[in-house]
């Protein structure tokens, strides 16, 4: 799972190596954990697409579990501190609470990483 | 604020989830963040603030860094970020919580006129750094979503410190002066 965009991760090898680096093992570690690899790249494509203003094409048919990491992706964008509970019992409807952690954890990466690269991009072009 | 989040942190597996291996990379990259020493402590902690009133951390809002408040931070100045543009707050900072509200609320629409504005306070090094700060600063979203991060605790603000690596220590209890 891609975190940075190239210029990011070429911004952060010059002036803030260690936290590249950090980053980069992040990168290999979300691929490696027990978390659904397209459900953490239906939420990385969710943070690219919105926080770019591009248009939201959302799944078609989404399963249950997709449609409440949705949600929680969208109050965790928009408004952490009124996440709902029915929006976290609805992901502790399909996972475990060691899953709802880490995949809270994962959603925190993609969406600050995504807030890194647009505003590296605008700020040291 | 929420309405409660009963999420139950009581069945976490230790060493799965809490302290486990996402938890622990995240720290690194967290303590990676705080080594880094190239802008002024108290600017990096009125933007550590800044994060912790937008995302309603009570965590953070309950512990003050030890460097800033050897470096000149006084309480006086956390008062003033909220409405931070309309303060006597110098520009430098000022520019860096404009910086720190651009990423956080609407990344996709920063203006040059802010890349200027920055550009004549801070290196590129220390505008990265602020930024990484900021993602460092926002590493507790994850458990304000779930409304496991309560205050140090309810009666006094605590001192925050670093161990040599940067992992972060709770200290003693800071005396109002």
């Amino acid at each position: 799972m891609q975190l940075l965009s190239h210029h990011s991760a070429a911004q952060l090898k010059v002036h803030h190596p260690e936290a590249g680096e950090e980053l980069r093992r992040l990168e290999i570690l979300l691929d490696q954990s027990s978390l659904d690899d397209g459900l953490l790249a239906l939420c990385r494509r969710y943070f690219e697409t919105e926080l770019r203003h591009q248009p939201w094409d959302p799944p078609a048919s989404p399963t249950p579990l997709e449609a409440a990491c949705l949600e929680f992706c969208e109050q965790f964008r928009v408004s952490v501190d009124t996440m709902s509970d029915a929006q976290v019992q609805a992901l502790l409807a399909h996972l475990s609470a060691d899953d709802v952690y880490n995949l809270a954890s994962a959603v925190y990466l993609l969406e600050l990483s995504c807030r890194l690269d647009l505003t590296l991009e605008a700020v040291l072009p | 604020m929420s309405e409660a989040v009963s999420f139950p942190a009581e069945n976490l597996t230790p060493g799965v989830s809490a302290q486990g291996p996402l938890d622990r990379a995240i720290a690194e990259f967290a303590a990676a963040a705080v080594r880094a020493d190239r802008v002024d402590p108290v600017l990096t902690e009125l933007v550590r603030l800044r994060c912790a009133q937008y995302h309603d951390c009570r965590i953070c809002a309950s512990v003050r860094t030890q460097v800033a408040l050897d470096a000149g931070y006084e309480e006086s100045m956390q008062a003033k970020i909220a409405n931070y543009a309309n303060s006597d707050l110098s520009p430098e900072i000022k520019a860096a919580l404009k910086l720190t509200d651009a990423m956080l609320i609407d990344p996709g629409a920063i203006d040059p006129d802010l890349a200027a504005e920055l550009a004549a306070y801070f290196t590129p090094d220390q505008l990265v750094e602020i930024c990484v700060d900021v993602m460092k600063w926002s590493q507790q979203k994850a458990f304000v979503a779930l409304r496991i991060e309560p205050p140090v605790s309810d009666q006094h603000l605590t001192q925050l410190l670093w161990d040599k690596d940067g992992h972060p220590i709770f200290g003693e209890p800071i005396r109002e002066s």
